[in-house]
């Protein structure tokens, strides 16, 4: 793990470390451009867990948090995994008092929407083991590449790249146990 | 299998990651959808009282100038032929609403907006079924029926039928299959899956497969899923 670790000092500073410099100075600016900057991530870590109608609140929680103890940061670099480890959080408190998404009616002749089907799948994406779930929504939800995943969420590339495909891998095997429905 | 497309979008992509990237995205516009009405923080909420009671204010104000303005005016020659009250037809039958913005968006907070920016990350494969979700029109279960119940006798025909006689005294004397498939805008079907093929009637299910896929529907706005079950018996369907 720590032999995958990303070296600060041979890449250029990520464009989030000055943001957050910034908005630890009470640069509102800055905290507004953090927010659009980290919001798709915070989102993705939320679905990975709830159902998207408690995601926003979540991510509201998550910023309002992030608002409150940002002065706390030490290292700004840290910002991503400071930020996906509250939203993680977050998202675990909403998951617990939340339901579930609920389950399509059973039809014999069924007419799915997309909008269904989209639900249908990030349940069964859900039920996936933890890690697991949070890189695919981010990858297939938010439409984020590996590499973005790593950079917004602190992980280590390795981690992303074997979560994506042992997930997809998971995800294909639970698809397929009710009928294929991917593809 | 190369897992490039999965990890940076590079190299072939899988069918299945394809329709992930094209169906996922949904996911988004319900969390947009959700937020609406936002709950606006707190300071907001105290400007949007304000602004509130300010827009009050305006419209009984402006509706004290117009009828009195309306007092003082003869009534049109026409207004009275018709039967009208003196004064309606210049009224409006509405008051114009203010558009007023959302007040978490106009105040300079920097507080979680309830809008969702655009994504300053590098430009993702356009989702072809997100277009589909404005234009006019979707299928509706009816039309899926007609189409459906027109086929079913050809499919028992061609495909159960042949497979019972293959059969010939063995094995179950019936067969389920569900077929899942998705109709695009056009009408064409697409992605038929009728599931594994059965021990029974191994070529039943790759020929309900084939059936389904020369269907064709109504043109519709969007893309629709269908799930149609079969349920054979040597009898009857």
């Amino acid at each position: 793990m720590l032999a995958e670790r990303r070296e600060p000092s041979s890449e250029p500073e990520p464009e989030f470390v000055g943001l957050v410099e910034r908005a630890q100075a009470g640069d509102r600016d800055a905290f507004g451009r953090l927010f659009r900057m980290f919001e798709p991530t915070v989102r993705g870590i939320a679905l990975g867990r709830v159902a998207p109608d408690q995601a926003r609140d979540v991510i509201h929680d998550v910023f309002l948090t992030v608002l409150r103890r940002l002065g706390s940061l030490r290292v700004a670099l840290a910002f991503p995994t400071w930020l996906a480890c509250i939203a993680r959080n977050r998202a675990i408190d909403h998951a617990r008092r939340s339901t579930p998404i609920r389950e399509p009616d059973e039809r014999s002749l069924g007419v799915v929407s997309l909008d269904e089907r989209a639900l249908g799948i990030l349940r069964e994406i859900q039920a996936l083991p933890r890690g697991y779930s949070e890189v695919l929504v981010l990858r297939f939800v938010e439409g984020m590449t590996g590499p973005e995943i790593a950079l917004r969420t602190g992980m280590t590339e390795g981690s992303v790249r074997v979560k994506l495909s042992r997930g997809l891998k998971l995800l294909r095997h639970r698809l397929g146990e009710g009928g294929r429905d991917v593809g | 299998m190369s897992d490039d497309y999965l990890w940076d979008r590079t190299g072939t992509p899988d069918p299945d990651e394809l329709y992930l990237e094209r169906l996922l995205p949904r996911v988004r516009e319900q969390v947009r959808r959700a937020s609406v009405p936002p709950a606006p923080p707190a300071l907001s909420r105290r400007a949007s009282h304000g602004l509130a009671f300010a827009l009050g204010f305006a419209a009984a104000l402006a509706t004290v100038l117009g009828a009195l303005a309306l007092w003082r005016r003869p009534a049109p020659p026409d207004a009275s032929i018709r039967g009208e009250p003196a004064g309606r037809r210049d009224e409006p039958t509405t008051p114009a609403r203010p558009t007023v913005a959302p007040p978490s968006e106009s105040a300079p907070s920097p507080v979680p907006q309830r809008t969702t920016p655009p994504l300053p990350l590098p430009a993702r494969v356009t989702p072809s079924v997100a277009s589909a979700e404005t234009a006019a029109e979707s299928r509706s279960p009816q039309d899926i029926e007609k189409v459906v119940a027109a086929h079913r006798a050809e499919v028992r025909a061609r495909c159960w039928e042949p497979a019972l006689a293959k059969r010939g005294d063995a094995g179950a004397p019936n067969a389920k299959l569900r077929a899942v498939f998705s109709v695009d805008r056009s009408g064409g079907v697409s992605g038929v899956d009728v599931g594994p093929s059965l021990a029974d009637y191994p070529s039943l299910a790759s020929c309900v497969q084939g059936e389904v896929r020369a269907w064709r529907f109504a043109p519709a706005g969007e893309a629709t899923t269908v799930h149609v079950p079969f349920s054979f018996t040597a009898s009857a369907e």
